[in-house]
């Protein structure tokens, strides 16, 4: 299933829009790279286990949001874009929302 | 293209985990307490083996008192400091002159109390000195006995081998068998190091909780929490167990019966009744079950329940300043 | 004694959360249920450029929000979970709800100036704090949009 964030797909047209889709999820890290992470606030660098969180995060957000754009029979999504917020120390949620559409070629 | 005529109807489930909350919740305490109980055992053990290894005499040295003025339970009577004021005009003295006698005379009471006080820390001493040699104390080890003023009776040994009695003990107490006992136990907790490993295990335990939750949520805290005080409180039992039976060895090496030991604890029964089954939330063992292991320990030295054996009494300055309190405590 | 006391405390308040919450959040999917079919004909788009049969049409800006509190056993639960890993799926039902009403109520908002239609709607997700700052209190949810309004003829 084609993901993007641009309205337009080169070489594609859009024949029949289905509607937003929006996929979200709140994860947290367990208290092991939690405590790390600790340790690397006094010393700096990048945070690896948090980097990786969050993209296992994002990953299955875009992730719902093409279950439900295949569930209502779209092979598209565009103009996806990302909200991330925090919910509490140690763990964030990532919502990923955009329209579906059925895309054929020119 | 055709516009879109309304909104897609979107399964549910994908957001939102449909599963019920409480099978998930179930699985992860139970998970999370276990694994938090054997932190805790783990870290006790830990903590018992190596606190010992914290030499007796560093305790000595942090807890050391120089004199009685020094230590800061003893609340040293605050009048006898204040400056008696000249009168500026004389009109007053004859008042005044009334006014000191009652105050000389409330600073000799004050100053018996005190000397009465005194010769009874020396007489608890004196039988601690004596108990130390039959209970087979190392000779290292020295103790510091200490009376305080509070009406409730109870009995604890801290750090350096301080052991703290109350007037309210001295008060549920008629022999010195009794009074003994509950002297041995205490002397027990220091000669097993006791109070050194509670405190290392109460300090190691609050670190790693702190560490683990990292400060996020109360509730959490909350959880740890209770686990962590519930297995801890296990252990103090072992360790009151351990006290206990100590404390009659020591005592039936130093009368030759354990006749009159169990008076303290059965009336604390009488009084309070057993705690039963919230004996797992408390720190001491319930209290039938210390009457029934002394009244066990006694069968097996096949001595008399009975009082036929001779009781000591108390010295004389312990029943001086038992009347005394009796005298402040009756209206 | 005082650890039994406490133990009570909390496992009353979990109990309480657990039983009122669980209570609440079912009463508001049924609601949302309810609402997203009454509003079904409010088309929710999130793309910038209108097609051109809305090139007559009005325009105004629309939002709705909504901020919505956890209750004790999920504080709890999303706790443990936090401690072990992966999803808190306490808070991803709390948030689900957050966002449908939320554009339930741009919905709303658009029915009422006369609208058929949202196009370029966006999300906004915040956390207002609850005890003092420690962890999770409440989540808010904003979703805004512009509404095409068809020009009387």
């Amino acid at each position: 299933m084609l993901v993007s964030n641009i309205e337009v797909v080169p070489g594609k047209r859009i024949t029949q829009h289905l509607g937003l889709v929006q996929g979200s999820t709140v994860r947290a890290k367990h208290a092991g790279k939690d405590i790390m992470a600790g340790f690397k606030n006094i010393f700096g660098g990048e945070l690896t286990s948090y980097t990786d969180l969050l993209q296992e995060s994002r990953d299955e957000a875009v992730q719902r949001m093409t279950e439900q754009a295949q569930a209502i029979g779209a092979n598209a999504v565009i103009n996806v874009r990302f909200a991330t917020s925090a919910i509490a120390a140690g763990a964030s949620e990532i919502l990923a929302y955009g329209t579906a559409v059925l895309l054929e070629d020119k | 293209m055709t516009r879109l005529a309304q909104n897609p109807r979107i399964p549910e489930g994908i957001n939102a985990s449909e599963e019920h909350p409480l099978k998930e919740f179930a699985l992860l305490f139970v998970g999370v307490a276990l694994s938090l109980v054997l932190l805790v055992v783990i870290l006790s053990v830990m903590a018992q083996q190596l606190a010992p290894y914290i030499p007796f005499r560093w305790e000595q040295q942090l807890t050391q008192f120089n004199g009685p003025t020094d230590a800061p339970w003893e609340d040293l009577s605050t009048d006898r400091d204040e400056p008696v004021a000249e009168s500026a005009d004389g009109t007053a003295t004859a008042d005044r002159a009334v006014e000191s006698t009652t105050a000389d005379a409330k600073h000799a009471a004050q100053a018996a109390e005190q000397i009465l006080k005194q010769q009874a820390q020396e007489s608890l001493q004196a039988l601690v000195a004596s108990l130390a040699v039959s209970m087979a104390i190392p000779s290292e080890m020295s103790f510091q006995l200490h009376l305080l003023d509070d009406p409730a009776p109870n009995a604890f040994a801290t750090l350096g081998g301080h052991i703290f009695v109350t007037q309210g003990l001295l008060a549920a107490v008629s022999s010195e068998n009794a009074l003994a006992m509950v002297l041995a136990h205490e002397m027990a907790h220091v000669k097993f190091r006791h109070p050194i490993q509670a405190m290392s295990r109460g300090a190691l335990l609050q670190l790693i909780i702190t560490m683990v939750s990292g400060g996020q949520g109360v509730a959490l805290n909350g959880v740890l929490g209770q686990t962590g005080l519930l297995t801890l409180l296990s252990f103090n039992r072992d360790m009151e167990r351990e006290s206990d039976a100590a404390a009659m060895a020591g005592l039936a090496q130093h009368y030759g019966h354990l006749a009159g030991a169990d008076e303290f604890f059965s009336e604390v029964l009488a009084r309070h009744g057993d705690a039963g089954w919230r004996a797992a939330f408390e720190t001491h063992p319930g209290t039938q079950e210390r009457v029934d292991a002394i009244a066990a320990r006694m069968k097996l030295m096949r001595t008399n329940t009975e009082t036929s054996q001779p009781l000591t009494p108390l010295a004389e300055s312990l029943l001086a300043i038992k009347a005394q309190g009796e005298q402040d405590a009756s209206p | 004694m005082e650890a039994l006391i406490q133990l009570g405390i909390f496992t009353f308040l979990l109990f309480a959360g657990f039983v009122f919450g669980r209570r609440a959040e079912k009463k508001h999917y049924r609601s949302i249920f309810e609402r997203e079919d009454r509003f079904r004909h409010i088309v929710v788009t999130n793309e910038k450029v209108p097609s051109p049969e809305f090139i007559q049409h009005d325009f105004t800006m629309v939002a709705g929000n909504v901020v919505i509190s956890v209750d004790y056993f999920k504080v709890v639960s999303a706790g443990l979970r936090s401690l072990v890993g992966g999803r808190i799926s306490a808070y991803e039902s709390l948030l689900d709800r957050a966002r449908r009403e939320a554009v339930l109520r741009m919905q709303e908002q658009a029915q009422a100036a006369g609208a058929q239609t949202v196009i370029n709607t966006k999300f906004e997700t915040s956390r207002v704090s609850g005890n003092a700052g420690q962890g999770i209190g409440s989540m808010e949810v904003l979703a805004y949009g512009t509404a095409l309004i068809p020009r009387r003829a």
